[in-house]
């Protein structure tokens, strides 16, 4: 027993040993490493990437990407073929498009149960998909009438001989609206409707208990549509786990292939519709697949390998790839802007953030142009409120504060916050209580990058003007709850607002501010409750953009959020696919990419079908 | 050999209550987390982080039809749920005694008239008899607000209008007008409709649902049905639902009023100590959880529906197919060196030996990962191994040889990272087995025979320094399916610990309590095999007390 408590103990000093030595190699490597960091504080905008848009607020932005190929290769006709790779952090929850939940499978859905309408990505108006046309709206606006293309046959039509008809609209809305359907977020999706009911084979009309402006934009594109003649037979607590969920059958674009779940998920194109659909329905590639790859670097790797044919790139990827020659060989790099920004919510109720004035002087203190330039590399715009910096809701006029500490402090101490007792923390007398400047920041675990620096940046600001800011990273679950109850100083989370119609209602409606309801700031302004109501019910287009422009400004004023940035998603796209667009808001449309005979690999090749495992 | 069945026997019935005990700990964790199984939306990307999209009433809706809302351990709101009026009036009257403030004597008096028009007969003769003023009035303004009586709120009144009423509220009443619905004449049905519409209302619902099921289905019975669903509030339309909620009017009334009596039932009748005992049970989330166990259904995935058991399995035959190599590789590679070391004991060969698998040992296993990535497939030198990922994208149009070399090929950089960890800690005790061993006076008797040195070290030393070995390789098990998160994620590769972790983002129970449990499962199976093994292999060790 000795012997190996000896060796045990040699063993320790092993470990220390060997320790050390790694500790030194691993300083070594850091050492050499340059510190970006440092490098880009010192001259921020070094690195700042040009945006030659000609017009920031245009649709079609960047490069045409094929005006790199030559006049020969432009002038060549679309081939069918190949199969596009999309990487994606995780599986889909489930291809049941009634049950389904998340973005993501959202997404993978659109290509097999294409919705009544979408937004053409080049004028960003809306287009019919599946419906022959835009419905009528009734005189009061609160009924609908929809017509669907005509002949849409289901992927089983071989043996089922189903076509899609009104009749399948009106099962899935009651399969929506059954209590024993997990469909809780399809139900959420469709707010305000009261009924869907079938007039005949194509047309349907559906009811709404109030009219709302964005009641035609919601339904058109999210009613969920699934084949009534495989599940009017099923009972509604079998639909959940009903095997189309694994193995659908849609009516879209292409057709389940197979899905390894964890690997990869293949969708084929499908010819039967293709004469009746649209263009923006009908694709030229042989199939899409989704490579399931849990870590982000990974994606860069096998992108580069041309084992993925799409990757978003990091901002440090951006600004590495224009030495990596492999890279500029194989693919063209790409930006554009997605409906999505940050902020930083202000709780109210608080004496610390119930005077506008205040709430100003924190964006004050908010060096939001400096992350953008150093760490982001400009791919990123401030905003002056919160709103999607490219939606018609946005008014370009306003100009976002801008970072002054000394503005900050003269807003402070108007509002009657002074440090009185020179102990570097400002407070304020409240009745008889002295309160000082304390609160805590929550936000996401897992914020790197530009958000852990501006995070660093902002506390050290608020500090020096006198104010302690504490923060608390959160998993996504906990942050969420402690938000929706309202138990927060202030929280920094992101927004993904609707390209069209998004409605304010319920972030600034001063009949939403109990919790859960989502004015989570409560903020009360009667103005804006007056603005909110209208716009709801402003069919007018011009109308309704002056009420939200209206909101904007007062927004402005009393900064009960602090908005942050809208960032621009930069991806890089293999050469091989021609006809390549990337579209602002929207990103990419495979729809239309094709690829030449000549580029085709060995993982375009259809692989046969194999019997569905019962 | 008798001995050792008893005692695996014994340990095995250990396990049982030890396992309990596991999930109790592990199932009251995980639910007391923050945070919600449904309207978490999953993000790549780290700096995207979203709104609650989900609205909090449909995440209620969800909750509810998972289960959720029902308490974690035992459900004692059942014992008190299973109220009885006479103790929401005990409670009303205590409040009008201590002339309670108006919002408490509000709320007493509400749960009573929630009751509905199941608290007359208990109740009316009660207070007649009590003569209490204050509360006649107290119960005679509910029978007013529940649009009973007309009458005006005192003792006078009540008592008259119970002489004329009592016989309507008795049992045979109820009797009565519930048969003359399914059967009575035309003038005799209107009365008893109207009587139970207008009086006996959900008074008639224990009864009335012991007819249904009684009833040959037809009319008779579609019209009671959809009599007691008018009377339970079922069949009305919109009813407390939301605004996009519907009730599903192609339901018939009957399947309707069902599945309301099955949730309600508890409100309209009385249920003895014995039943409501047992729902405290059955009523709460842990032992419906247990007793599904028990039958070893693990339930389906919150996130996709698919029974867990699938899920847990397809991972665990990734990582079990990993893990068995690697041990197998760190046992081939780490005992050779392991005994090299002793038997070379103190020599430069030794000294090297164990500084390199230290070296190894203090590796981070996620730098290792990228730096194998970054030198060996392609990103600075080497393009020999694929960064991740089991197969290439071409892997389905591949015949079977193929997709073998193919998967090994993608095996190896993530081998290497699960087994160059493990050989230091193996290594060390095979060498201090060895150490032991070697000194002992038999392999001087060996060498002393003149038995060539590879024989005495093979053939005597060896086997007797292998037995702590053994029992090491039991404690292994339990590492088999626990996974590596970090490998596997940088690798890509979907294992047990890809979806551990992922199933504890996304509060996914179902999942976290399965593969909890199985790795509680197998420790304890590990280490009773390892007891085992060791007395097996090792006859100077017994089981036995003296």
């Amino acid at each position: 027993m000795k012997n190996v408590m000896n060796s045990v103990s040699d063993s320790h000093r092993w470990i220390a040993a060997a320790q050390v030595v790694l500790l030194a190699g691993l300083l070594f490597v850091a050492a050499c490493s340059d510190s970006q960091e440092f490098g880009e504080k010192a001259d921020p905008g070094k690195n700042r990437v040009s945006r030659d848009w000609t017009n920031p607020g245009s649709d079609e932005v960047n490069l045409f990407r094929d005006c790199l190929l030559s006049e020969k290769e432009l002038k060549r006709q679309p081939e069918f073929g190949g199969i596009i790779t999309f990487p994606t952090g995780i599986d889909p929850t489930t291809l049941n498009n009634v049950t389904r939940t998340t973005q993501g499978t959202r997404r993978v859905c659109f290509f097999l149960f294409p919705p009544l309408i979408g937004i053409d990505p080049s004028t960003s108006t809306l287009t019919p998909l599946i419906a022959s046309e835009l419905p009528e709206k009734s005189e009061n606006g609160l009924v609908y009438t929809w017509r669907l293309r005509p002949g849409i046959k289901w992927h089983d039509f071989d043996e089922s001989k189903a076509y899609l008809t009104a009749h399948d609209v009106e099962f899935c809305f009651d399969l929506i609206c059954n209590e024993k359907v997990d469909a809780g977020v399809a139900r959420n999706d469709l707010p305000g409707v009261e009924s869907v009911e079938a007039l005949d084979d194509l047309t349907f009309r559906v009811t709404y208990s109030e009219p709302h402006i964005s009641a035609m934009y919601i339904f058109g594109s999210e009613m969920r549509i699934m084949p009534s003649h495989l599940l009017r037979s099923v009972p509604p607590e079998k639909i959940n786990t009903h095997p189309l969920g694994r193995n659908p059958v849609g009516y879209g674009p292409f057709r389940f292939h197979h899905w390894k779940t964890g690997d990869e998920l293949l969708f084929t194109r499908c010819d039967l519709n293709r004469d009746v659909f649209p263009d923006a329905l009908r694709p030229w590639a042989d199939g899409v697949r989704w490579k399931v790859i849990p870590s982000t670097d990974l994606i860069f790797r096998l992108f580069l390998r041309n084992e993925v044919d799409v990757c978003v790139l990091s901002p440090d990827n951006w600004l590495s790839i224009r030495k990596n020659e492999k890279f500029q060989e194989m693919a063209t790099a790409h930006f554009y802007s997605v409906p999505y920004f940050s902020y930083i919510a202000w709780n109210t109720r608080l004496v610390f953030f119930d005077d506008p004035r205040v709430r100003r002087a924190m964006t004050h203190l908010a060096r939001r142009q400096a992350i953008v330039d150093s760490h982001l590399h400009g791919m990123a715009d401030v905003l002056s409120g919160p709103f999607y910096r490219f939606s018609n809701d946005y008014d370009e006029s306003i100009e976002p504060f801008p970072y002054d500490p000394a503005k900050a402090k003269e807003l402070l101490a108007e509002a009657g916050w002074m440090d009185r007792d020179k102990n570097g923390i400002l407070e304020k007398m409240v009745g008889k209580e002295k309160r000082e400047f304390r609160f805590e920041l929550l936000y996401r675990k897992g914020q790197v990058g530009h958000m852990a620096a501006f995070i660093k940046a902002f506390t050290e600001d608020l500090k020096s003007a006198g104010i302690i800011m504490a923060h608390r990273s959160m998993d996504w679950g906990a942050l969420q709850e402690q938000v929706n109850d309202h138990r927060f100083d202030a929280f920094m989370m992101g927004a993904v607002p609707d390209l069209l119609y998004e409605d304010h209602y319920g972030t600034w409606h001063s009949s939403q501010t109990s919790p859960p309801d989502r004015n989570r700031t409560g903020y009360v302004n009667s103005r804006v409750d007056e603005i909110l109501e209208a716009a709801r019910v402003a069919f007018d287009d011009e109308k309704r953009q002056d009420l939200i422009r209206e909101l904007h400004r007062i927004l402005h004023e009393d900064q009960p959020w602090t908005p942050l940035f809208t960032r621009f998603n930069t991806v890089g796209i293999n050469k091989r696919w021609r006809n390549v667009r990337i579209y602002n808001k929207k990103g990419i449309v495979l729809q239309e990419w094709w690829l030449p005979r000549e580029n085709h690999a060995a993982g375009d090749v259809v692989p046969p079908l194999q019997e569905p495992m019962k | 050999m008798g001995n050792i069945w008893l005692y695996i026997v014994k340990r095995l019935l250990i396990a049982v209550p030890t396992l309990l005990g596991i999930a109790v700990i592990t199932f009251a964790f995980i639910r007391l987390a923050p945070g919600d199984p449904f309207g978490m939306e999953e993000i790549t990307d780290p700096s995207l982080s979203y709104h609650g999209a989900v609205s909090v009433d449909v995440s209620e809706r969800t909750r509810k039809l998972y289960g959720l809302d029902k308490p974690i351990l035992l459900n004692f709101d059942v014992m008190d749920r299973g109220r009885t009026v006479e103790a929401a009036w005990e409670r009303l009257a205590v409040c009008l005694e201590k002339e309670s403030r108006e919002e408490e004597l509000a709320r007493a008096q509400e749960e009573l008239v929630s009751l509905g028009s199941r608290i007359v007969p208990p109740l009316v003769p009660l207070v007649i008899d009590e003569g209490n003023e204050a509360k006649a009035r107290a119960l005679g303004t509910m029978l007013r607000l529940a649009g009973l009586t007309d009458e005006a709120a005192d003792l006078e009144s009540l008592e008259a209008w119970w002489g004329r009423e009592c016989r309507v509220f008795g049992q045979a009443s109820i009797r009565q007008a519930v048969d003359h619905v399914i059967s009575g004449s035309r003038p005799e049905q209107e009365s008893a409709i109207d009587l139970i519409r207008g009086r006996l209302r959900s008074l008639a619902l224990p009864h009335a649902m012991g007819r249904i099921d009684k009833t040959e289905p037809g009319e008779a019975r579609e019209r009671l049905a959809l009599l007691m669903a008018q009377v339970a509030g079922c069949v009305a339309a919109g009813g407390e639902e939301g605004k996009i909620v519907r009730p599903r009017a192609k339901e018939s009334p009957e399947a309707l009023l069902c599945a309301w009596w099955k949730e309600n039932s508890l409100t309209h009748r009385d249920i003895g100590w014995l039943e409501r005992a047992g729902r405290c049970f059955t009523e709460a989330q842990f032992p419906l959880w247990l007793s599904r166990i028990a039958t070893l259904d693990f339930g389906e995935s919150y996130r996709d529906h698919r029974p867990v058991f699938e899920k847990v399995w397809e991972a665990m035959k990734i990582t079990l197919s990993f893990q068995i190599i690697s041990i197998f590789l760190i046992y081939l590679i780490a005992v050779p060196l392991g005994v090299l070391s002793a038997v070379r004991k103190g020599t430069l060969s030794d000294t090297c030996i164990t500084i390199g698998l230290f070296m190894f040992y203090s590796l981070p296993g996620f730098w290792v990962a990228t730096m194998l990535i970054v030198f060996l497939s392609g990103t600075v030198c080497w393009d020999i191994f694929p960064p991740g990922g089991l197969s290439s994208a071409d892997a389905s149009t591949m015949t079977g040889f193929q997709w073998l070399l193919d998967r090994a090929w993608h095996m190896v950089l993530p081998l290497v990272c699960l087994t160059y960890g493990g050989l230091a800690s193996l290594s060390r005790y095979t060498r201090a087995g060895m150490v032991e061993v070697i000194r002992q006076d038999y392999i001087r008797t060996a060498r002393a025979k003149g038995l060539p040195e590879w024989k005495v070290i093979a053939k005597h030393a060896f086997r007797n320094g292998l037995i702590p070995l053994i029992t090491l390789f039991a404690g292994l098990l339990p590492a088999l399916i626990s996974g590596a998160v970090i490998v596997e994620t940088i690798f890509g590769i979907h294992g047990l610990g890809l979806l551990g972790y992922q199933a504890v983002l996304d509060r996914d129970y179902p999942v976290i309590m399965a593969i909890s449990f199985l790795t509680a499962f197998l420790v304890l199976l590990g280490m009773i095999l390892s007891d085992v093994l060791y007395m097996i292999f090792d006859p100077r060790i017994t089981l036995e007390r003296n």
